[in-house]
C-alpha cells in the first residue's frame, strides 16, 4: 500500500498560552513499526491525542488510515494503550475487556472468543486460574498491563498506538512486548510507539521521529536517519561482556511468562 | 448512527450493570417499602394490640346513683368501635360522698397505667351541663368528642328508660352503629380529594425523590471521579465522543434510579394489596371503623395509598427521571473538574444547594400549595421533579402549569447534558490543579 497510516500537516496546539506542539508534519508508512522518540514533556503524548481525536489541534490537519481522524468509524481501527494506564478496578477482567471490545464495535460473541485467545496467549488463564473472571484489583500490576494490553488490541486494530509502552514493565513483560509489537507487524498491521528510551526504539523501529520542545526535530527511516544525520560509518571493534540486560533476560527467560503467576506478582 | 448507539448502549449497559450489582442498591430497594408499608399499616398493628390487651381503658365512675354509667360505656363502646362482646368500661357506681375518694383511686389507676382515664358523671352530668374526664392526653380531640358523645347517648337512654321504653329497645337505641363518613370536599375547581394524608403521602415521597437524587448525584460524581482518576476514561474517549460518555453515564444512573423507584411503587402496591392476608379482614374492618370514629387519623394513609392515581405515580415517575437527567449531568459535569474525592465536595457544592434549597421547600409548598412560591418552585427545572408531585397530590394544579414545567424541564436537561459534555471533553484530561470558574467557562464556550 502506498498510503500512508498516518499524515500530519503543520499541527499546532496549545495549552492556555504554551505550546505544546508546533508546525509538526509527519508520515507514518503502513506496515512500519514507528517510533515517536522525545524527551519528557516534548509533545508525544499530546500528538498521539490529536491521532486519536481526543484532542483537536489548533491548526493543521491529521489524517488516519486515509480519512480525517475526526471522521466517524476510524477509532474503531485503533488500539491506544495510554501512557497512564488504568481499567476499572471492581470489574472483572473478561467483563471490562468485553467493555472496551464494545467499544470498538466488536460483537459480544466475536469479543468472547478474542479474549479467550489473549488470556491464554498472555498467560491470564492457565490450568490453575483463570485471571478473566478475578477482579481488576486482585491482578498484580503486571497482570494489569498485560489486561490493558489485550484491550488495546482485542478488536484486532490495524492501527496500534502505544503511548510509553515500556514504563512500569519489568524487563520480561518489556519482552514480551516487543515479541507482540513485531507480532502485529508481521501480520502487516501499523505500530506507532512514543519512549524517551531511546534504545528500545533502535532495536525495534523502521522509522522515528525525534521531537522536543513540541517541534520535530528530524524523522525518517531509521536507515536514512542514521545516513543522514548520523555521518560517515565508524567502524568500532570492541570486546564487551554480555550486559547484565543480556545476562537477565538469559537466566529468567523471556517466555512472557510473567514468574509468580500463581500468587500476586 | 447505528454504530454510535450500540456504542452508548454498552456505556449505558455497564453502568446499570455495575451499579445494581451493589450490596447497597439491593438493601435500598427493598427497604423502601417495607418502610412504606409499616407506616399505613401502623394503625392496623396497633388496633390488634388494643385487642389484647386486658386493663379497661376507660374507667366511669357513676355518682349520679340513677344507672348512666352503663348506658355510657355501651355507648363508648360501640363509639370506640371496639367489639360488642368486650366492653372496655369499667364503670364504678359511687355515692355522691366518697366521689372525692373514687376519683383518687382512679388518678392513682391511670397513673400507674391500670387505665387510660376515667369519666366522672355526677349530678351536673346528669342536668347535661358537664362531664368530669381525666386521664392521658385529656387534651385529646377525638377524645373528648367521643367522651361527649357517649355521655349524650348515655343521657338519651336514661330519658327513653324514664319514659318506659324496653331495655332490649333502649339498647338498640345505644349500639345504634356509626357510619363511615365518604367524604368529598368541593374546591374552586369542583370536586376536590385532598385529605391530610395525602398531604402526609406527598411529603414522603418528595423527601424520598431527594433522597434519591442526593443518592444518585453523588453516586455518579464519585463514578465519574473514580473513571477520571483511574484514567479509564482515556481509553474509553478514545473510543466514543465525551458526550457519548457522559449521555452513556447518566442515562445508565437514570436506569438504575428508575429501577428502583419502580421496584419501590411495584413493592408499595403489592404489600398493600396483600394487606387482608397479613393482618387477616376483621383487622382491617376494626381500622376503617376506628378511623371513621376519628380515633386513629392514620388509618386514612391507607385509605388514601389506595387511592393514589395511576396518573400521578407515572407523573412523578417521569418527573423524577428527568431530575435525575439534570442533577445526574451536573454531577457529571462537577466530577470532570475535579482531581479527587476531597475537591469533589467542595465543588459539588452549589449543586447540592439547589437540592437543599428544594429540600427546605417541601414543607411549605405541603401547607400553601398555591402560593406564588410553590408555583415558581415547580415551574424552575432544579427544584420541578420534587414540588410539582408535591402540588399535583394535593391541589389541582392547572394542566398548563404542568405542561410547562415538563416542558422547561426536558430543555434544562438537554441545556444542562451538552453543558456538561462540553465541560466533560476538557475536564477529563485535566489532571492536578482544579480549574477556575473562568477557565470552565472558556472550556464551556469556546471550541
Ligand atoms: N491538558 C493539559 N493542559 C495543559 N498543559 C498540558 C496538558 N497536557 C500536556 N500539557 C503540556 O504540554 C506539553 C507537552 O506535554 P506531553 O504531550 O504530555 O509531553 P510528552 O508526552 O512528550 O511527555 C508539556 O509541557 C505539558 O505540560
Ligand atoms: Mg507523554
Amino acid at each position: 500500500m502506498t498510503q500512508n497510516a498516518i499524515e500530519a500537516s503543520h499541527v499546532n496546539k496549545q495549552y492556555s498560552g504554551h505550546v505544546a506542539v508546533r508546525d509538526l508534519s509527519l508520515s507514518v508508512p503502513t506496515g512500519a513499526v514507528y517510533g515517536l522518540l522525545g524527551p519528557n514533556g516534548a509533545g508525544k503524548t499530546t500528538t498521539i491525542r490529536m491521532v486519536l481525536n481526543i484532542i483537536e489541534p489548533d491548526s493543521g490537519t491529521i489524517n488516519v488510515l486515509g480519512a480525517p481522524a475526526t471522521s466517524a468509524g476510524i477509532s474503531d481501527r485503533i488500539g491506544y494503550l495510554p501512557e497512564e494506564r488504568g481499567l476499572y478496578r471492581k470489574m472483572k477482567v473478561r467483563d471490562v475487556l468485553k467493555f472496551l471490545a464494545a467499544l470498538k464495535g466488536v460483537h459480544a460473541h466475536d469479543a468472547d472468543r478474542r479474549i479467550d485467545w489473549w488470556l491464554d496467549k498472555l498467560s491470564l488463564r492457565t490450568d490453575e486460574r483463570d485471571w478473566g473472571s478475578a477482579k481488576i484489583e486482585e491482578l498484580s500490576r503486571g497482570m494489569q498491563q498485560k489486561a490493558q494490553f489485550i484491550g488495546a488490541l482485542v478488536h484486532d486494530p490495524d492501527l496500534m498506538i502505544l503511548d510509553e509502552p515500556f514504563s512500569g514493565l519489568d524487563p520480561v513483560n518489556a519482552q514480551a512486548l516487543k515479541d507482540s509489537v513485531m507480532d502485529l507487524r508481521s501480520r502487516g498491521k501499523t505500530v506507532v510507539f512514543s519512549t524517551h528510551i531511546i534504545e528500545n526504539a533502535e532495536s525495534m523501529c523502521d522509522s522515528v521521529c525525534i521531537i522536543a520542545h513540541g517541534e520535530k526535530v528530524l524523522d525518517g527511516t531509521l536507515a536514512d536517519v542514521k545516513t543522514q544525520y548520523g555521518g560517515p560509518p565508524v567502524e568500532k571493534t570492541v570486546m564487551v561482556q554480555p550486559s547484565l540486560y543480556d545476562i537477565f533476560l538469559q537466566r529468567v527467560g523471556a517466555t512472557g511468562v510473567e514468574p509468580g503467576m500463581r500468587g500476586h506478582g | 448512527m447505528a454504530d454510535t448507539a450500540s456504542k452508548l448502549w454498552a456505556i449505558v449497559r455497564r453502568e446499570y450493570i455495575e451499579r445494581v450489582r451493589t450490596r447497597w442498591f439491593m438493601i435500598s430497594t427493598i427497604f423502601a417499602p417495607l418502610l412504606f408499608a409499616a407506616i399505613a399499616f401502623l394503625p392496623l398493628l396497633l388496633i390488634n394490640k388494643d385487642a389484647k390487651s386486658v386493663a379497661p381503658r376507660v374507667l366511669i365512675i357513676d355518682a349520679t346513683q340513677q344507672g348512666l354509667g352503663k348506658y355510657v360505656a355501651r355507648s363508648l363502646a360501640v363509639l370506640r368501635s371496639t367489639s360488642e362482646d368486650a366492653t372496655t368500661a369499667d364503670v364504678r357506681i359511687v355515692s355522691p360522698d366518697s366521689l372525692a375518694h373514687a376519683r383518687e383511686d382512679a388518678t392513682s389507676e391511670v397513673a400507674r397505667r391500670l387505665a387510660n382515664g376515667f369519666v366522672v358523671l355526677d349530678s351536673a352530668t346528669l342536668r347535661g351541663d358537664t362531664v368530669g374526664y381525666a386521664g392521658r392526653q385529656a387534651d385529646s380531640k377525638s377524645d373528648r368528642l367521643t367522651i361527649a358523645n357517649s355521655v349524650r347517648s348515655g343521657l338519651i337512654a336514661l330519658r327513653l328508660e324514664r319514659g318506659g321504653l324496653s331495655a332490649p329497645a333502649i339498647d338498640s337505641v345505644v349500639s345504634a352503629p356509626i357510619p363511615t363518613i365518604q367524604a368529598v370536599s368541593i374546591n374552586d375547581t369542583g370536586r376536590d380529594v385532598t385529605t391530610p394524608a395525602k398531604a402526609i403521602i406527598a411529603t414522603i415521597v418528595a423527601f424520598f425523590l431527594y433522597m434519591s437524587i442526593i443518592i444518585y448525584g453523588q453516586n455518579m460524581l464519585s463514578g465519574v471521579i473514580e473513571e477520571k482518576m483511574s484514567r479509564v476514561s482515556e481509553i474509553v474517549i478514545s473510543s466514543v465522543k465525551p458526550e457519548t460518555l457522559l449521555a452513556g453515564k447518566v442515562i445508565g444512573v437514570t436506569a438504575v434510579g428508575l429501577t428502583q423507584q419502580i421496584v419501590w411503587v411495584g413493592g408499595t402496591v403489592l404489600l398493600i394489596s396483600a394487606r387482608t392476608m397479613l393482618f387477616g379482614a376483621p383487622a382491617i374492618a376494626k381500622a376503617q371503623a376506628a378511623g371513621a370514629a376519628g380515633g386513629f387519623g392514620s388509618n386514612d394513609m391507607l385509605a388514601a395509598l389506595v387511592a393514589t392515581p395511576w396518573s400521578w405515580v407515572v407523573l412523578v415517575l417521569v418527573l423524577f427521571l428527568l431530575g435525575l437527567l439534570f442533577y445526574g449531568a451536573l454531577y457529571a459535569a462537577v466530577g470532570a473538574t475535579v482531581g479527587s474525592e476531597q475537591d469533589a465536595r467542595q465543588a459539588a457544592f452549589p449543586v447540592v444547594l439547589l437540592l437543599v434549597l428544594t429540600a427546605v421547600l417541601i414543607s411549605p409548598t405541603v401547607q400553601n400549595p398555591t402560593s406564588t412560591l410553590a408555583v415558581t418552585m415547580s415551574m424552575l427545572p432544579f427544584s420541578s421533579p420534587i414540588i410539582l408531585p408535591i402540588r399535583m397530590a394535593i391541589t389541582n394544579v392547572p394542566t398548563i402549569q404542568v405542561v410547562a414545567s415538563l416542558a422547561i424541564l426536558v430543555l434544562s436537561c438537554l441545556g444542562a447534558i451538552w453543558l456538561a459534555g462540553r465541560i466533560y471533553r476538557v475536564g477529563l484530561l485535566m489532571y492536578g490543579k482544579r480549574p477556575t470558574l473562568a477557565e470552565v467557562r472558556r472550556w464551556i464556550f469556546t471550541s
